[in-house]
């Protein structure tokens, strides 16, 4: 892997690359193990930041969340940085939360695009492969807010997944009445914010 | 809370199951984790506290404040959105009222629903929730500038998520919660800010703020008969496998407003976690096998055959992990009477 890719994916990452940078990263990293695993493991970060617990036993993810928890910051195997020039290292380690930020922001989008705003037609318990990331999703949009980035869902999903929402609603507000707080009604409004 | 909505179910879930053996103290120190829990609902449900808090469901944050206060033996609360769209929620009793503003998409989503009775099936049903999770303390922290004690509730199985609580030390209040799933990953968390606990609550802190041009909707509680009567009707579809220890809370048939389509309801929990089946006549041109996630809560949809051969739309929402969810979806089977 040259030094050149690295920096490529690097770039990818931190939501900096253009269109073209971005995709001769992703298709270099699609024949070559190694970019690839570097991939994988942002992707992990990704999920694990979102909460969609996708991260195996034992993986970075997890031994990620655990070094946050102990206070540790990040570790050396999913720092972004560490494929970078030495400048981006040390912007990550002065402010790791807001750089995994970045991460999932980039990824997210990515993968919104393909699968449709964190909605799947197959089965999600798998870890995503790095093949569903498609390099067409214009860096563009990395920055679009939520309610703008909802109407880019494939059509298709668009009736079951609304049943889908309308069906949390509708569990959270049963279990939200059968309790003697309205605090539970902050997760009924959670599900119209997305 | 981890969820802000599994707080309470814990609350009277753990207090229905553990205040009974509960020992005096006299000492903080020497509370078990169980006179912990009790303490931690009596202080959610009679105390008067006036705090914000944020909750995040591993995707969006949210900043609410909640006023709480019980007079003349009645619960009053208020909960009050500081960001995005104005919402409040008032409850008096067991009287819930909603304010929104016209075009909120909740009120869209409510109408793809019907409210059908609530069956408060939550309260006393449960068997001993230690059965299936463990409980543990672990020291002391600090939370909104106060002591917190820290209580873990492990899950004896990989079927179910687990609860961190942090527990005001001088008041018994809820403080900080996280859900978890079995490698620890924080699926939602809940935390107070700030927070004012006890002395009396200024009336005009229980009073709605967005009345003009607002939309009301009231949600009530079913009475105990009517749910007798109703909760728990005689279904057609059940499910042939769900997690040990939980039971069916309450089904129902509801009737969708927007068309002539019935929705089967069935309702399962173990004493905290709960999840939810609806089963659908095949919608025309359905994406099936679909799954959607927000915070710890999945959406599951699996394509069944009913009578006749017809397909059905099952779909399962609750705060398990997806395999779980996905393996009760695909259990679900009709059975005729």
């Amino acid at each position: 892997m040259s030094d050149l890719l690295k920096e490529s994916l690097s770039a990818v990452m931190d939501g900096e690359a253009d269109d073209f940078e971005m995709r001769r990263a992703l298709d270099e990293a699609s024949n070559d193990p190694t970019l690839r695993g570097v991939w994988e493991r942002y992707h992990l970060v990704r999920s694990v930041m979102r909460g969609e617990g996708r991260a195996p036993a034992n993986s970075l993810g997890n031994r990620f969340w655990n070094r946050i928890d102990a206070g540790e910051g990040a570790d050396d195997d999913v720092e972004p940085a560490l494929v970078g020039p030495t400048a981006r290292r040390t912007r990550w380690s002065s402010g790791w939360a807001q750089r995994l930020a970045g991460v999932a922001v980039a990824v997210g989008v990515a993968a919104a695009v393909v699968v449709g705003f964190r909605t799947h037609e197959t089965a999600p318990v798998e870890t995503p492969n790095v093949a569903v990331v498609e390099p067409s999703a214009p860096p563009a949009s990395m920055a679009l807010f939520d309610d703008e980035v909802r109407g880019q869902a494939a059509p298709a999903a668009l009736d079951v997944r609304r049943s889908q929402r309308a069906y949390m609603l509708h569990h959270a507000r049963h279990v939200a009445l059968n309790n003697r707080s309205v605090v539970p009604f902050v997760k009924v409004a959670a599900f119209e914010s997305r | 809370m981890s969820s802000a909505a599994r707080i309470p179910v814990l609350l009277i879930a753990l207090s229905a199951s553990f205040a009974g053996t509960a020992i005096a103290s006299d000492k903080e120190a020497e509370r078990t984790p169980n006179e912990w829990l009790a303490r931690m609902n009596r202080a959610f449900l009679e105390g008067s506290y006036d705090g914000i808090f944020t909750y995040f469901n591993g995707d969006d944050l949210s900043t609410l404040r909640v006023v709480h206060a019980v007079t003349n033996g009645v619960q009053r609360e208020r909960l009050l959105h500081m960001n995005g769209a104005p919402r409040e929620i008032l409850r008096t009793g067991d009287v819930v009222v909603c304010i929104l503003q016209p075009g909120d998409a909740m009120l869209e989503l409510e109408s793809s629903i019907p409210s059908g009775p609530f069956a408060r099936a939550f309260s006393s049903a449960f068997e001993d929730v230690s059965h299936h999770y463990a409980l543990s303390l672990h020291g002391t922290d600090r939370v909104a500038n106060r002591r917190a004690v820290r209580l873990a509730v492990t899950p004896r199985d990989v079927q179910r998520y687990g609860f961190r609580l942090w527990i005001d030390e001088e008041t018994g209040l809820l403080l900080r919660s996280e859900l978890v799933d079995s490698k620890g990953t924080k699926l939602e968390i809940f935390e107070f800010a700030t927070v004012k606990i006890g002395g009396p609550i200024d009336e005009q802190d229980l009073a709605p703020e967005f009345g003009d041009g607002a939309l009301k909707t009231q949600l009530s509680l079913e009475s105990t008969q009517a749910e007798a009567a109703q909760g728990k009707r005689r279904m057609n579809w059940e499910a042939h496998w769900v997690p040990d220890g939980f039971t069916m809370a309450s089904s129902d048939i509801r009737n969708m407003p927007s068309s002539t389509k019935s929705v089967d309801t069935l309702m399962y929990s173990d004493g905290l976690a709960v999840f939810s089946v609806f089963i659908e006549d095949m919608p025309e041109n359905a994406t099936t096998n679909l799954v959607s996630r927000s915070g710890a809560t999945v959406a599951v949809s699996e394509v069944v055959k009913g009578p006749k051969g017809a397909h059905h739309l099952v779909t399962v929402v609750g705060e398990i992990p997806m395999a779980t969810a996905q393996k009760i979806a695909q259990s679900i089977r009709y059975v005729s009477n």
